[in-house]
């Protein structure tokens, strides 16, 4: 079923819209989630919360692209209900290696970096700018690495690469990321 | 002024990037796993049928010895269900009730780590079951699909895949390119997808060896015509009662849907109809 049928139901509030959506992305969202919770039952619970979410913003949202678009509310509400699994000390999966290694993108500039929030839009921008970047394949593996969470095993057997080339893929994204950052000013 | 963030910050701004670069990694995951799947077993193709005749042959002898329970001859074949899930909306917010927890079980061995389970003997049924449903052959889901396509070069590779003979117009209204797709699955169902000039699906035309409705879409619209076309049987178009988005129809022992993005009159329905074979 294309998208904007299921969009449109969406907007006349027709219940089956959930179970179109279900049916066509339903392995997609639970394959982020558990990418980030490593747990069956709580990627079910966050595919559901995704539905639920979307039933919530459209109308009046209506997405250009339906995929992206819960792609990207699973994974926040798989990122929230890890931090709340682990608010207390780093927990296991993908997620801390995933931040540790996004730590050696960010330069240490101690007490001269402000506090001041930064600029949610002038961020994307930069990572939009950084992708766009990137070669095809080094930016499929920096996705399939920073968006859904997959390892680097995961990313080698999907792509057919050996892992050495996908750690080394990742660094040199890593350090492209780096000194982008950095020319924008941003430091840790 | 030198602005400050976190490793963190970062991980949550990842989320929130352009969708095609969502879509493109998404993708990848899709046509690369296809494609593979697809080569390796074209690569491994004699070994797997010399297995397979081996074990046909020992089956046959175990039958014939009666070494074997009669469950055990039963076909394997391991299907993915999709949720048969009942919504309630309360004051707009959706209670989900999703039943089948060992169907769900069994997806979710699937989805994530990409190796079917083995099937049960007497899970065999249902999950023969299973596979008609996941297709949106009269199943309860109504708007199924099949999700495991393999994508064909052209309309003959795709003829040679489904093992019958395809015939579809060369474009349809906005269409500048076709791909051409392969389901296998219980049902072999090819495929013809029309794109528009950004690379949008506007018109889905599938055939396939069957007698069951295979648009993957039979509760889409609000309004559904049974038209009399000669030479057709059971053909209906499915709309808003003045223009339609979907048909299919059988003939002979062939079942065909036509699928629209933007939906046309039922004269322009019928002229897609017409061109279809």
């Amino acid at each position: 079923m294309e998208d904007q049928l299921i969009i449109d139901m969406y907007f006349a509030r027709d219940e089956q819209a959930i179970a179109c959506t279900r049916d066509k992305y339903g392995r997609l969202l639970r394959s982020i989630a558990y990418g980030i919770l490593k747990s069956h039952e709580d990627s079910e619970e966050c595919e559901n919360d995704t539905y639920l979410k979307t039933w919530n913003v459209i109308p009046p949202t209506r997405p250009s692209a339906l995929q992206a678009f819960l792609a990207k509310i699973t994974r926040n509400l798989s990122l929230d209900r890890y931090d709340q699994m682990h608010a207390a000390k780093r927990g296991a999966g993908e997620v801390p290696l995933m931040i540790e290694e996004l730590e050696e993108c960010i330069a240490d500039q101690g007490a001269a970096a402000t506090d001041d929030e930064t600029d949610d839009e002038e961020l994307k921008r930069i990572l939009n700018k950084f992708l766009e970047t990137l070669p095809a394949d080094a930016r499929k593996i920096f996705m399939r690495r920073y968006f859904f969470g997959d390892s680097v095993n995961e990313i080698a057997d999907r792509f057919g690469f050996g892992k050495s080339k996908v750690k080394m893929s990742l660094s040199r994204s890593r350090d492209s990321l780096s000194v982008l950052l950095k020319k924008e000013g941003y430091y840790g | 002024m030198d602005k400050k963030i976190d490793a963190n910050r970062l991980l949550r701004a990842l989320g929130d990037v352009d969708d095609k670069y969502i879509d493109e990694s998404i993708g990848a995951e899709n046509s690369g796993r296809s494609r593979a799947v697809t080569t390796s077993l074209r690569k491994y193709s004699g070994i797997i049928g010399a297995v397979a005749a081996a074990l046909l042959l020992l089956a046959a002898g175990s039958a014939l010895f009666g070494i074997f329970g009669s469950n055990q001859s039963q076909t394997t074949a391991e299907g993915v269900r999709p949720h048969s899930g009942e919504v309630n909306t309360v004051d707009g917010e959706i209670s989900m009730y999703i039943d089948g927890q060992a169907e769900q079980a069994r997806e979710a061995n699937q989805s994530y780590s990409g190796v079917a389970p083995a099937a049960e003997p007497e899970a065999t049924e249902a999950a023969a079951e299973a596979v008609e449903d996941d297709l949106s052959l009269g199943g309860d889901s109504s708007c199924s699909s099949c999700e495991s396509m393999t994508e064909v070069s052209d309309i003959d590779a795709l003829s040679e895949m489904a093992g019958f003979d395809i015939t579809v117009p060369d474009s349809v209204s906005g269409s500048t390119s076709c791909e051409y797709y392969y389901c296998e699955s219980a049902v072999n169902i090819a495929e013809i997808r029309y794109l528009d000039e950004d690379g949008n699906v506007i018109c889905t035309v599938r055939k396939a060896l069957s007698d069951q409705n295979i648009s993957g879409c039979t509760e889409c619209f609000s309004v559904t015509h049974k038209i009399d076309v000669e030479g057709l049987d059971n053909v209906s178009i499915s709309g808003n009662g003045q223009t339609y988005g979907l048909a299919v129809w059988m003939q002979g022992d062939y079942s065909y849907s036509i699928l629209l993005d933007d939906m046309v009159t039922e004269q322009e329905m019928l002229d897609l109809i017409s061109q279809v074979n």
